[in-house]
């Protein structure tokens, strides 16, 4: 009963995502799919080449492809994954991805090591933890009716429930849909809910990469130090310029050792 | 964060880099500002003269002497002192207030004027006989003439001053000379007043009174021998017919008269009788009974009979020599007494005339150093003459204008050059200068190296920027737009120098 509601639901959404993405005229074709239905395994987890988006509209949203201009971009973040995945005999595991500072690139940062995860194993997928500043990988999945705040904000809806396909190569994304103002009834992404939903999706199926992109670490800390305790790994971003020792000591800290990755330093923009 | 030099220019450059656009318009904001001060900034020349002055010629050497010795050597050392007190003078500042063109200044205008020139004026000693007269204006032009007339105007004072000088020296000469013309003469009238008043002293007269008083001497011990030999002929004449002979000789001389009588009648007898006539016989008994009557007498009379047989010529020759003995001894006395008189005369003689000529010794030294000091005053003002005379009437020499002042063209100082180089420097010096305070008081990690040294923390990766199609056409609009203004402002910092230069702005 529940899930034909659920159903009928996606069908509407569907629709409504079709007729905004033609209109938006990013989608070669359809609707983004839920890829994650309830109680059934993860189903076309390799978005079709159609619905795919152009090098345009990818360099667009700076995420990285198999084609681009910019090689040492795409080298550097194909580089980071295959460094994960050779570490990692687990087939499944969940990256938390975090800036130090607020504004340090961390989405930039997640939503291209989840892109890159994607390119070399076609099954990757980004959760938008920033419900308080939702709106870094929101495009991607544009039509998306529910994200990260309504599966904590609500009991009906399931993990699938907010699991949409991405128009990049193998990635698919839990948008955070979140207000600003509010705070998810069932708490935020350090809560309990959020442990059940990582463990769903760690264990729904094999070979599947889960990347969080967090919010900045020294505004959040409290959040960060228990979702880091969620997640298999951690990685810390330290933009140029705006983040000193303080701020990564402080950071690092709240991380446990065996769980930090490393750092990576984004040089950020040449401003002009 | 600290962080190696090298370390700082990468993160300074890569920052500077970051801020291209803030850093190009505070570099022409900043080079901007430089020009406009040095378009403003005041142009100063300068103009110098080089006057060679040589007074080792002039009359101080001939004027032998410390006075003239110490004055030359105080010129020598302080020509510059003398020449800036010389030209720092009312009458040269009203010269040159003509040239500059200030002559109808007022008196309190022109009297701040004149300390403005002291202060402009420099005066140096360049080696032992240069001086360099060196004026700065703002006017070219007037720096010139400034120069120029302070270059005249010093050798016309030193001129006029030398030949005052020639002429006060020779006066002074003129004077010294009268006044040793005195004084020899009065040496010379007490020289011969002195000689008048003591004739016959000669030089030699010294020398003729000791020959006579060492004569004198000679005779008196002469005398004196002689005298003692006469005092002792007499003493032993006298002992001859002294006391015990005599009264023997008077004895004798009775027994002797009456021998001798009494022979002189056996004598007459016996031409008469013969020997044995009774008279003759009792004659002979008689005188053998006088002859033998006193014993002693008769020893003494018959030891002496031998010398006084024939005895009374003897005695009287010998009264003879002693009455001669006697005479020869009052003699000898009185030559002596003379001879000593006529030595005390000559000593005394002597004595004076060794004063004499002490006295005369003197008042001659006193006429031969007067005469020196006259010739040598002569001599002397025969040169000062001659130098007044070529003061007089030659150029000289010794005074002349090595380097003559030249009008500038290069203003001194700080010029517009050095001012556009300044703005091209400080504009970028000092945004990097700003940039750097801001990165310092900003510790955000800006090297990604430091994080795994400071922190020990894995780097994984430095991500460089994505930029997205829009943000690369900016990025190319800006950079070509920054480019095109710093060509386009350095073209006209090119323009705005060469037009400075070419006296346009």
């Amino acid at each position: 009963m529940m899930v034909n509601k659920i159903q009928k639901a996606l069908d509407k959404a569907r629709t409504l995502s079709n007729l905004e993405a033609k209109r938006l005229g990013l989608w070669s074709h359809g609707a983004p799919d839920v890829a994650y239905l309830p109680g059934q395994d993860l189903k076309g987890e390799r978005t079709p080449e159609e619905t795919l988006l152009d090098k345009l509209a990818l360099t667009e949203r700076k995420i990285i492809y198999s084609e681009m201009q910019d090689s040492r971009t795409l080298n550097i973040f194909r580089d980071l994954g295959t460094r994960l995945l050779q570490r990692e005999e687990r087939t499944s595991f969940a990256v938390m991805i975090s800036s130090v500072v607020p504004n340090g690139g961390g989405s930039f940062v997640a939503m291209n090591y989840a892109a890159a995860l994607g390119l070399i194993t076609g099954k990757a997928l980004l959760i938008d933890c920033n419900m308080r500043t939702p709106d870094a990988v929101q495009g991607l999945a544009p039509a998306a009716d529910f994200g990260l705040f309504d599966y904590l904000d609500r009991e009906d809806l399931n993990p699938p429930d907010i699991v949409y396909r991405t128009g990049v190569f193998g990635l698919q994304l839990v948008p955070a849909l979140g207000r600003k103002s509010k705070v998810p009834k069932h708490g935020g992404i350090s809560s309990v809910k959020m442990n059940v939903l990582l463990s769903e999706f760690k264990q729904r199926k094999r070979e599947f990469y889960v990347v969080l992109d967090a919010p900045a670490a020294t505004t959040q800390l409290a959040d960060i130090r228990v979702l880091s305790q969620l997640c298999d790994y951690t990685i810390l971003v330290v933009p140029y310029g705006t983040a000193d020792e303080t701020h990564l000591q402080t950071a690092s800290e709240a991380i446990a050792k065996e769980k930090l990755l490393g750092v990576i330093f984004n040089e950020g923009q040449i401003l002009g | 964060m600290r962080q190696s030099v090298s370390e700082t220019i990468k993160v300074l450059i890569n920052a500077a880099m970051r801020h291209r656009v803030a850093m190009a318009v505070s570099f022409m904001l900043v080079s901007c500002a430089v020009v406009l001060v040095g378009l403003s900034w005041p142009k100063r020349y300068l103009s110098y003269t080089t006057i060679y002055i040589d007074d080792s010629k002039t009359i101080q050497p001939f004027l032998a002497g410390a006075r003239a010795a110490a004055a030359a050597r105080t010129e020598l050392q302080d020509r510059a002192r003398i020449a800036s007190q010389i030209l720092f003078s009312r009458k040269v500042f009203d010269e040159i207030f003509k040239v500059a063109g200030w002559a109808d200044l007022s008196p309190e205008e022109k009297e701040q004027r004149g300390k403005v020139v002291e202060t402009n004026t420099t005066i140096t000693n360049l080696g032992k006989n240069l001086v360099r007269i060196a004026y700065e204006d703002s006017d070219p032009m007037r720096t010139y003439a400034v120069a120029k007339k302070f270059g005249a105007s010093l050798i016309s004072e030193i001129l006029f001053a030398k030949m005052r000088g020639s002429e006060e020296a020779f006066k002074f000469i003129e004077s010294q000379l009268k006044l040793y013309r005195g004084k020899l003469v009065d040496a010379e009238t007490k020289l011969n007043a002195f000689r008048a008043k003591n004739p016959g002293v000669t030089p030699d007269a010294g020398a003729e009174v000791r020959s006579r008083v060492e004569r004198l001497h000679e005779t008196i011990e002469n005398t004196n021998t002689e005298l003692k030999e006469a005092q002792a002929r007499k003493a032993a004449l006298e002992q001859q017919l002294s006391g015990q002979s005599s009264t023997s000789i008077v004895t004798m001389d009775a027994n002797l008269e009456r021998v001798t009588a009494l022979e002189r009648q056996l004598a007459d007898l016996r031409m008469k009788y013969h020997d044995d006539y009774p008279d003759i016989v009792s004659l002979e008994l008689q005188i053998e009974e006088v002859k033998r009557l006193p014993k002693t007498t008769t020893t003494a009379v018959r030891r002496d009979a031998g010398a006084a047989v024939g005895g009374v010529d003897l005695y009287a020759d010998w009264r003879r020599d002693l009455m001669d003995t006697n005479v020869l001894i009052r003699t000898l006395s009185v030559r002596l007494q003379e001879t000593q008189r006529f030595l005390r005369d000559e000593q005394q003689r002597a004595h004076r005339i060794d004063e004499i000529q002490t006295q005369t010794t003197e008042i001659q030294r006193e006429y031969e150093t007067n005469q020196a000091s006259y010739r040598d005053l002569i001599r002397q003002r025969e040169n000062a003459r001659v130098t007044l005379e070529l003061d007089k009437t030659q150029p000289d020499v010794t005074f002349q204008i090595q380097e003559p002042a030249t009008i500038p063209l290069l203003s001194i100082g700080l010029r517009f050059l050095h001012f556009m180089l300044a703005g091209i420097v400080l504009g970028i010096t000092l945004p990097l200068f700003f940039l750097w305070t801001y990165l310092n008081n900003h510790p955000g990690i800006r090297v990604p190296s430091l994080i795994p040294e400071k922190l020990g923390l894995v780097l994984l990766e430095a991500i460089p920027h994505y930029f997205s199609p829009r943000e690369r056409r900016h990025s190319i609009v800006v950079n070509y737009c920054v480019g095109v203004v710093l060509i386009l402002y350095t073209v006209a910092y090119a323009t705005l120098g060469i037009l400075r230069f070419q006296g346009l702005v």
